[in-house]
């Protein structure tokens, strides 16, 4: 079972989502909706991979970011960024990006594509 | 106005000897006039040249080879050829800038008044011809058209002055306008896509539960699938048109954007004896950009150096352009304008940076310095919109705009930092293969 943090202010997505990946067997996942609690969260629940939304009130997926890259267990953590503000071109099929070091993921998510994007990540092809 | 220069300068005037050009049918009453100059104690007497008819005074007035420029015209009303407001409206239409004193007869003398009302400089009443009252009348009229071809050129000053502002307002609005939609486009996604995708998620969930759903069920799935996939389309559409249609986006090169823009203020340059150098660093990733406006913040940026050193007289006058690259932590970022939706940490961007030794700005001033029409220039000169316009154009980029005082020698430094697109070529390094806390060392190719 591969951990994964759920880092998102959107309180009805990520109870979904949560259910959606541990109903797969595969995760246990947790979900972080206030972001001042990420850095915390993710020192504690040691996970495999972070799922991170990019706009959030307070310290937003930058920040965070960041923050992860300073800690010397966290930075060695894949994150997948999940994002709201991509184009016709960037969904579906192609709704997996990745420029330079970061993998991004359009919102809406199909669950199909999010959990081939955390395997593939995790296994370092992403 | 001051009188002591009015003086001084009819008097140069005077030197010079007066051409006059006096437009008289009447023998007796020109050689009245002639009399009067005769008795004027002026230095050098001035040239009185005759028209008898109007047809002549055009003529002479109007010859090409006349090495004669006229300083003033005396015009009787009643000419052979022409009489009253015509002949006034004639002579005015053959030399606009040469003033005009009309010779009055007591019979005419209200036509006259109301001449001089309407752009005539002054009226002599040829029964009281004095030298004392010509020459005075003369000077007068000279003065009056100095004062209104200045007020003319003034006025023009002020109407080119208007239409700057106007041109700079509109290109404000237009990329205040793109800005904001952009902004709109981005906020309206981010909180449409969101609950999309937890309805997305919802439906994933269901699909899997064939069994206990049934066909009527699976059959309301599908439609609320469709239904997803279409206002995600929509959405996306929308960002789209907001990004991208309004900017000609083209992969480009600043190095090339920057020389483009030099080239076009080479006037400028060379005119105020700014030293501009160029540190452009080759190679460098391109960027994709609307070239056209990113020319148009470059001068304004250039611009604002160059006067800022003309403006605290320092001596130190060199502008230093200079382009490298780097990765976007090692940036020091303007927590104001954070643009991460665009911008993402470790994202290779291209930074230009404009150096001047203007003395910089305090620091309590520095957050006023883009609002639109904040300026500190005289008026006329500075519309106070170049920053504000060079923000929304950047902004549409998602790159940002960046200003900081520089000591040794005291400046403003400003900088531009937009995303790099791609590279192609490979030759970035990688992130891993050096010290990310360490700035990026630079070699620049002096130009
Ligand atoms: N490099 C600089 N050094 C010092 N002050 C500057 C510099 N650039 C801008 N400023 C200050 O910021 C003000 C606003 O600049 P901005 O470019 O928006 O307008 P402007 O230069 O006054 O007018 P315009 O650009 O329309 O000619 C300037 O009037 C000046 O006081
Ligand atoms: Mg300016």
């Amino acid at each position: 079972m591969k951990r994964v943090l759920i880092i998102d202010d959107d309180i009805a997505l990520t109870q979904v989502l949560k259910i959606n990946l541990d109903e797969t067997g595969n995760y246990e996942s947790r979900i972080v909706n206030v972001s001042s609690n990420a850095m915390a969260a993710a020192r504690e629940f040691k996970p495999d991979i972070i799922l991170l939304d990019v706009v959030m009130p307070g310290l937003d997926g930058g920040d965070i970011s960041a923050a992860l890259k300073q800690d010397p267990v966290l930075s060695k953590v894949p994150v997948l960024i999940i994002t709201a503000l991509v184009s016709n071109d960037e969904t579906g099929e192609n709704a997996v990006i990745s420029s330079g070091d970061q993998v991004m993921i359009a919102k809406p998510i199909r669950l199909e594509v999010l959990t081939k994007a955390i395997e593939d990540r995790m296994a370092g092809v992403l | 106005m001051i009188p002591s220069t009015i003086l001084t300068d009819t008097t140069t005037e005077l030197q010079k000897v007066l051409q006059i050009l006096c437009v008289e049918d009447n023998d007796g009453d020109f050689l009245l006039l002639r009399e009067a100059f005769k008795d004027s104690d002026l230095d050098s007497r001035p040239i009185l040249h005759r028209a008898t008819s109007l047809a002549e005074a055009v003529a002479k007035l109007l010859a090409d080879d006349a090495k004669v420029n006229f300083d003033i015209v005396l015009l009787d009303l009643n000419l052979p050829d022409s009489s009253g407001l015509e002949t006034f409206s004639r002579i005015r239409e053959a030399a606009p800038t040469t003033p005009v004193s009309i010779l009055s007869g007591i019979s005419d003398r209200n036509m006259a008044v109301s001449l001089v009302q309407s752009g005539a400089q002054d009226y002599l009443p040829k029964d009281s011809l004095s030298a004392d009252l010509v020459i005075r009348s003369i000077l007068f009229a000279m003065e009056r058209q100095r004062n209104r071809t200045e007020m003319e050129e003034m006025n023009n000053r002020l109407q080119k002055a208007s239409e700057e502002l106007k041109t700079a307002q509109m290109q404000l609005i237009q990329a205040e306008k793109l800005d904001s939609l952009g902004r709109l486009a981005a906020g309206v996604a981010h909180e449409v896509k969101n609950p999309l995708a937890t309805i997305q998620m919802g439906l994933d969930y269901f699909q899997r539960k064939e069994d206990l759903i049934g066909e009527t069920g699976l059959l309301i799935i599908s439609n609320m699938q469709e239904a997803v996939t279409r206002a995600e389309r929509i959405i996306n559409g929308m960002l789209d048109y907001s990004r991208d249609q309004n900017l000609l986006l083209k992969e480009s090169s600043i190095n090339a954007i920057i020389r483009h823009a030099l080239a076009l203020m080479q006037h400028e340059i060379t005119r105020t004896k700014v030293l501009v150098i160029e540190e452009l660093q080759e190679p460098i990733p391109s960027i994709r950009a609307d070239s056209g406006k990113l020319v148009q913040v470059v001068i304004n940026l250039v611009m604002n150096a160059i006067q800022s050193m003309s403006a605290n007289g320092s001596s130190d006058r060199s502008v230093t352009v200079r382009t490298f690259w780097d990765r976007l932590p090692n940036m020091e970022r303007d927590e104001g304008l954070r643009q991460w939706s665009q911008l993402r940490v470790r994202d290779p961007v291209v930074v230009v940076e404009i150096l001047d030794q203007g003395g910089g700005v305090s620091e309590d001033k520095l957050s006023r310095l883009f609002d639109p029409f904040y300026t500190t220039k005289p008026t006329g000169e500075g519309t106070g919109l170049g920053l504000s316009v060079a923000r929304n154009i950047v902004n549409l980029h998602h790159g940002y705009l960046e200003l900081k005082n520089v000591e040794n020698p005291r400046g403003l430094r400003v900088r531009m930092v937009l995303k790099a697109w791609g590279d192609p070529e490979g030759w970035l390094p990688s992130p891993e293969s050096r010290n990310l806390t360490q700035p990026v060392t630079l070699k620049p190719n002096k130009l």
